[in-house]
């Protein structure tokens, strides 16, 4: 008697579980059934459109890490794209068309990711499209995008999704070995021929510093190589090796907290030098937590946000960061939003271009058109068919508290 | 480099060695076991930042009221948690996870309270570093190591020639002829609790500015001052700070002359190694029931 009333409470529990699965699979479907030119479904949680919509309105989506762990990163991807959105309609949209923008959350996880780019794809029927500032997440979506022929222009750094062999998917920022190549060119050009590392002992440490090692010039000689475990907190052996070893320059490869506990027992212990590193030395903490001890370090990185719109890398930012805090009163909080910027303006330059705006291939023709495009993150040019537009990012060198041009201090103080 | 690095090592053994008294002083005085007191120490550190840099006290200031603070909290863990759960006839293990609860409730109420990010102690002394026979050394290192000796003398004449060290000592090495004297014995083993988190919240203040303030600060500190009471004779307060210099050692010079990767393994390793071949560690404590 017990054993079979187990079973129906069991049977009840999977049936209800199936109905439940059942009943969102309705859902997505009656979605997919709607007539393609009605509005996007901005009654539901997690999309809303952009400009009232109407039938001659062109759609792009957008997916980010609107919330979880990284939700000002999303945010900030999301205002950078919603603004150059507005500043391409109101120049006339594209061939007399308006763009509008239709934005999802993925929710800060692949699977999320998924729901979202699938939902854009089968049920808004974007023509293009604005991918996360998260790599794993694109890394997730791209098979979709990729199999439905959507143009998507990734917000993410991994050079994992470009040159992968994908025909429709590109890169509106830096890649992230390009932030490496700049540091070390920095270091080049201050003449450094002894070099220590420093460097955490993490996937993202070992293969940084990888990767940086390959881009030495042979003049430069590695003196000293010393690792630290992420829960460290007290560096005083391998500082003192470093120092000891004579290098007239410091590589720091770790993640920002504890690159700014680094830099600052580096400092306490007597390194007076210069010290370099990727872009996590480039996050505005590096110079709160580091305070007086940030000074003469060196990063390489995308783009960074400068402390006031008069020291933007070059006109195209200046001219970006007047008209974001025209529209939302504050500078923003992370390089995140030049991606989202750079990326939807690419997206526009292509549909601008396209021969045809319902065929794929024509859309991808237009993006490999892009040779000379003036971003915020630099030239973008797609011709090699890598997916990546870049081929530099720059170097940066904090000075009197603030992020400055590595170029222009150098101009100013020729070593 | 060796001036830094001794340098070095005596101050992290310092810190070491006084998290580790903690430790000693609570097994002497209740025969107890806390697992919180890296978490005293991160919890130290927090208070002492909102106190100096949110509210702008001078910083001995800050270090005195967080001394306050961190002795009640200590006090309150004893005599509200500890003894209830005695009271109820809990084994010795349930303290032990009780302890564990409080240094998971600790994390997380700090990461509630502070936020989940490394914060900047802003740096106390003017300098970010002196000069010392030639090397470099940052001032709060020196601080850490000033606060260390200090704490370590005070609590030694407070043990062996106050009234209620005495005291302590009495109802540590018998319970029942202690309170036969009139010696009022639970507010001893509250005061031990008291004097360990104390010890932990101090040591927090100080190492704040050489190690920034984040949650998870405590649980390796935690961790090492545990093998550094447990190398010195677990519950001998001395043996403590011996084992604590001893790890301090180990670790900075580990570091700077063998591997800079495994030098916890290393540390670690000779943690299981003294457990075996020296139970009592190196002051001989009788610790084993």
């Amino acid at each position: 008697m017990k054993k079979v009333l187990t079973l129906l409470l069991t049977l009840c529990m999977v049936l209800s579980l199936a109905a439940c699965g059942g009943k969102d699979a309705g859902n997505d479907a009656g979605s997919s059934n709607n007539d393609t030119s009605a509005p996007a479904d901005t009654g539901s949680d997690d999309a809303s459109g952009d400009a009232a919509p109407s039938g001659d309105t062109i759609k792009i989506g957008l997916y980010a890490t609107i919330t979880g762990p990284n939700a000002l990163a999303g945010e900030m991807a999301e205002k950078g794209a919603r603004l150059a959105i507005k500043e391409v309609n109101e120049a006339g949209g594209v061939n007399g068309q308006m763009l509008e923008l239709v934005v999802y959350d993925d929710k800060s996880t692949p699977e999320g990711a998924v729901r979202a780019v699938t939902r854009m794809v089968d049920v808004d029927q974007v023509v293009a499209m604005v991918g996360s500032n998260s790599s794993p997440n694109i890394v997730a979506a791209s098979q979709i995008t990729e199999d439905a022929g959507v143009l998507q222009i990734g917000c993410g750094t991994s050079p994992s999704y470009t040159n992968a062999g994908y025909q429709y998917i590109f890169r509106g920022t830096a890649n992230a070995n390009l932030p490496n190549a700049a540091f070390v060119d920095a270091m080049t050009q201050m003449g450094v021929t002894k070099v220590a590392i420093l460097s955490i002992a993490s996937e993202n440490g070992v293969s940084g510093v990888n990767s940086t090692k390959e881009l030495m010039p042979d003049s430069m000689e590695i003196v000293c190589e010393e690792q630290y475990q992420p829960t460290d907190t007290d560096f005083t052996g391998q500082i003192a090796k470093v120092i000891a070893s004579g290098a007239d320059g410091v590589i720091l490869y770790g993640t920002t907290s504890d690159s700014a506990l680094a830099i600052k027992q580096l400092r306490s212990n007597g390194y007076t030098g210069y010290i370099y590193g990727p872009e996590a030395l480039g996050v505005p903490d590096i110079i709160n937590v580091g305070g007086e001890a940030a000074e003469n370090v060196i990063f390489g990185s995308g783009a960074i946000i400068p402390a006031s719109i008069d020291d933007a890398a070059n006109d195209v930012e200046k001219a970006m960061l007047t008209a974001f805090v025209e529209e939302y009163g504050e500078m923003p909080v992370s390089d995140v939003v030049y991606r989202g910027y750079d990326s939807a303006k690419l997206i526009a330059i292509a549909l601008q271009n396209t021969s045809d705006i319902s065929d794929p291939d024509a859309i991808r023709e237009a993006v490999l058109g892009i040779t000379d495009h003036e971003g915020i993150a630099g030239t973008y040019n797609f011709s090699d068919g890598s997916g990546d537009g870049l081929t530099t990012a720059r170097a940066y060198i904090v000075n009197g508290g603030k992020n400055v041009l590595f170029a222009d201090w150098l101009a100013e103080n020729p070593q | 480099m060796l001036l830094t690095l001794v340098i070095g090592a005596l101050m992290l053994g310092g810190i070491y060695g006084l998290v580790g008294m903690g430790y000693g002083l609570i097994y002497k005085a209740s025969g107890l076991m806390t697992l919180a007191q890296g978490d005293m120490l991160m919890i130290g550190a927090f208070l002492g930042l909102t106190f100096y840099k949110t509210l702008g006290l001078p910083f001995l200031v800050s270090l005195l009221l967080v001394m306050v603070i961190m002795f009640a909290l200590g006090m309150f863990i004893e005599r509200v948690l500890v003894t209830s759960l005695l009271a109820k006839g809990a084994q010795t293990v349930y303290v032990i996870l009780c302890t564990i609860a409080i240094s998971m409730l600790l994390q997380n109420g700090a990461m509630f309270a502070w936020g989940s990010n490394v914060m900047q102690f802003p740096s106390i002394f003017g300098v970010s570093s002196v000069n010392i026979l030639g090397y470099e050394i940052m001032p709060e290192r020196l601080l850490a190591l000033g606060v260390g000796i200090v704490a370590m003398l005070a609590l030694h004449f407070f043990m062996q020639k106050s009234k209620f060290g005495t005291s302590m000592r009495a109802a540590a090495q018998d319970e029942l002829a202690a309170s036969a004297l009139g010696i009022n014995v639970p507010l001893t083993k509250g005061a031990a609790w008291g004097i360990a988190s104390m010890l932990a919240g101090s040591i927090g203040v100080v190492v704040g500015p050489i190690f920034g303030v984040y949650t998870a600060m405590g649980s390796l500190i935690g961790q090492k001052a545990f093998a550094s009471a447990v190398v010195g004779g677990y519950g001998n307060m001395y043996g403590a700070i011996v084992g604590g210099i001893f790890f301090g050692f180990v670790e900075t010079f580990v570091s700077a002359y063998v591997t800079s990767l495994y030098k916890d393994f290393i540390s670690f390793a000779i943690l299981i190694i003294v457990m075996i071949f020296m139970p009592t560690g190196l002051f001989k404590e009788q610790v084993m029931e």
